[in-house]
């Protein structure tokens, strides 16, 4: 498969609006936005279209943090990785200011029923770290490692940008997305804290009430 | 507005979003000091300060945010 790596642009934002729900959903149905805020997912698209145009630098909504794989010109995985607070404003408060914007005081009520909650799933990660943050491969491209291909790239552009190869790298996924995190152990990654949240207040909110957080010990390159 | 009295309103909205009645606000306090400021505690932190000081920010001015302190100049500047 000829496969051609590179930055997102704006024709890209349609698919990268369908990575996000793709890994936001990881295999299974509930999205988190859907059931968090109280939207649609049509509703959720939208707002992850404007916010992905807005382009505002170092988080997980950046269209800037995006790498994607094309296959004859057409996009079919894509991978979005920044550097923690590489501005020193956290990633969570970029997300967070960006998705406000978009949200009305009900979708705020509504989630306000599970941020605490949602609190005991959160990691911290350590500022200037690098994080990988959303996986997507179209369906028709599975099987051919372009995940793996696509984080190592981007650990190499970010890399590059942060001028060192000593910056810790993690990703959190959760638990029971058993084959992302074979994926990510075959890369190097492996689980370095677990966190999980038994409240029935979170059942059916999340992929998962257990998160895991892996941290790249040593990339193997096959 | 002078600076304390923002402080003193600030405290009690910090303590009730982190559920951490001990935190104490500083001007070098930033997100990735306080255990579970994420995306969610952000936003609602933002639109109970936004209700409780009767105020508005835009985009610009708080993705430009580095830590309280700069929180801190923001409303009284808008106070």
């Amino acid at each position: 498969m000829n496969i051609e790596i590179r930055k997102a642009s704006e024709k890209e934002v349609p698919f990268l609006v369908r990575t996000i729900i793709d890994a936001e959903k990881s295999g299974t149905s509930i999205l988190p936005y859907e059931k968090i805020f109280g939207l649609s997912e049509d509703e959720t698209e939208n707002i992850l279209n404007s916010i992905l145009k807005q382009n505002e630098e170092d988080c997980e909504l950046s269209m800037d943090a995006f790498l994607v794989a094309f296959h004859d010109n057409k996009p079919i995985g894509a991978v979005s990785a920044w550097i923690e607070a590489l501005n020193d404003v956290s990633s969570s408060v970029i997300k967070g200011n960006l998705l406000r914007q978009h949200l009305s005081m009900k979708n705020l009520i509504n989630a306000s029923k599970y941020w605490q909650n949602l609190q005991e799933v959160h990691f911290d990660i350590p500022v200037k770290s690098i994080q990988i943050g959303l996986v997507y491969v179209a369906e028709e491209a599975r099987g051919n490692r372009l995940a793996e291909k696509l984080i190592k790239q981007q650990l190499e552009v970010l890399q590059k940008k942060i001028n060192q190869k000593e910056e810790k790298v993690f990703v959190q996924v959760y638990h029971n997305n058993l084959s992302a995190i074979k994926a990510y152990n075959r890369i190097g990654f492996e689980i370095i804290e677990t966190k999980e949240n038994l409240d029935k207040n979170l059942l059916g909110v999340l992929p998962d009430t257990k998160k895991v957080l892996m941290q790249l010990i040593n990339i193997k390159n096959e | 507005m002078n600076k304390t009295e923002v402080i003193s309103q600030l405290t009690p909205i910090f303590q009730i979003v982190f559920n951490n009645p001990e935190i104490q606000i500083s001007e070098n306090l930033t997100a990735n000091d306080v255990k579970g400021w994420n995306s969610l505690t952000h936003m609602i932190l933002m639109s109970n300060i936004e209700e409780s000081f009767k105020i508005k920010f835009s985009l610009r001015e708080i993705n430009k945010m580095q830590n309280v302190g700069d929180l801190i100049s923001l409303i009284e500047s808008k106070k």
